[in-house]
């Protein structure tokens, strides 16, 4: 079961709306590299890992990443909040304000709509725990890319924290990763 | 708490080197080894208000309990790494009720709910430092 904190992970107070930065932020909200597949993808993960230290990564990982899908959807909604409808016509947010007005939606930035068909679920934990690597350093690189579109220090900042986190999880996957591999030829052997 | 504290991993002995739980905000880590950043980011601004500096306290805390969280479940038998657990997250208890006590109900552990409902007094995280 889950229990909810009432406070984000890391700060997050923008003063200067922005909604050509939003269109885009909103890809690690709900985009193929985004928090929300990272969270769903590691608690779908946890059923089959073989031992109780991956049972326990996974299940903390994809905890942690709950309360990244809240500072993505905390960054999406202070970008565009309160922008009247002439602004949002201005940066073509017309299909966004006629299916969810002032709510947000996940997306990627082309504006596709949240997909769980690129999840990965293999019941290998090899296979698995190389999916779940490669999905940090997709995160880690996306980041990257939208830290190079700011240069307000009240995006780059959070954005920065989200792209140390997935750095951790890259380890944290690869140590337990490396460690079945090696096993797994141990036993061939 | 140390500023720098070794933990000895029980398979090979690496030592590894902690950042000071002050920094862990900024580094969004613990663990020196692991801060890698891509830009210099600008502070933080400073939070205005006893309430934001106690909540930005608290957040420092829980991203360094995560991230001891984490290790252990890959080092379960690190008992240095397990006493540093337990020390950050005492520090957070104390931190969250001081917070619970003057503001209002940070999660629904608590048992010191009052009336009106606590649970409704603190802030809705995704409006920001109001």
């Amino acid at each position: 079961m889950w229990m909810y904190k009432k406070y984000l992970w890391y700060p997050i107070n923008i003063k200067k709306r922005d909604l050509k930065l939003a269109k885009v932020i909103v890809t690690q909200y709900g985009g193929p590299y985004g928090e929300l597949g990272a969270a769903l993808r590691y608690l779908n993960q946890r059923y089959t890992m073989p031992d109780d230290r991956s049972k326990a990564l996974l299940t903390d990982i994809g905890t942690e990443e709950l309360g990244h899908v809240e500072m993505l959807a905390t960054l999406f909604y202070q970008l565009i909040g309160g922008a009247s409808l002439e602004e949002l016509k201005e940066h073509c947010l017309e299909a966004h304000y006629a299916q969810h007005g002032g709510e947000i939606f996940m997306t990627d930035a082309f504006g596709v709509p949240f997909t769980v068909a690129n999840i990965g679920a293999t019941g290998d934990p090899i296979a698995d725990l190389a999916e779940d690597m490669a999905a940090e350093e997709k995160a880690r690189a996306t980041y990257e890319n939208l830290m190079d579109l700011t240069d307000d220090p009240d995006v780059l900042a959070p954005l920065s924290y989200l792209r140390a986190r997935e750095i951790i999880h890259y380890t944290r996957f690869k140590e337990l990763y490396d460690e079945f591999k090696n096993q797994k030829r141990m036993l061939r052997k | 708490m140390n500023n720098i504290k070794k933990i000895e991993e029980d398979s090979n002995q690496k030592t590894i080197t902690l950042l000071p739980i002050e920094d862990v905000l900024i580094t969004g880590t613990i663990f020196k080894e692991l801060h890698d950043p891509y830009k210099i980011i600008p502070d933080i601004p400073v939070p205005e208000t006893e309430e934001a500096k106690l909540l930005h306290e608290i957040q420092g805390l829980s991203i360094a309990a995560i991230d001891l969280n984490l290790y252990l479940d890959v080092y379960p038998r690190d008992a240095k790494g397990v006493e540093l657990f337990n020390a950050v997250n005492k520090r957070l208890e104390t931190r969250v009720k001081e917070y619970e006590d003057k503001y209002g109900a940070l999660s629904l552990c608590g048992s010191n709910m009052k009336v009106p409902w606590s649970w409704l007094e603190t802030n809705w995280p995704w409006l920001g430092d109001q």
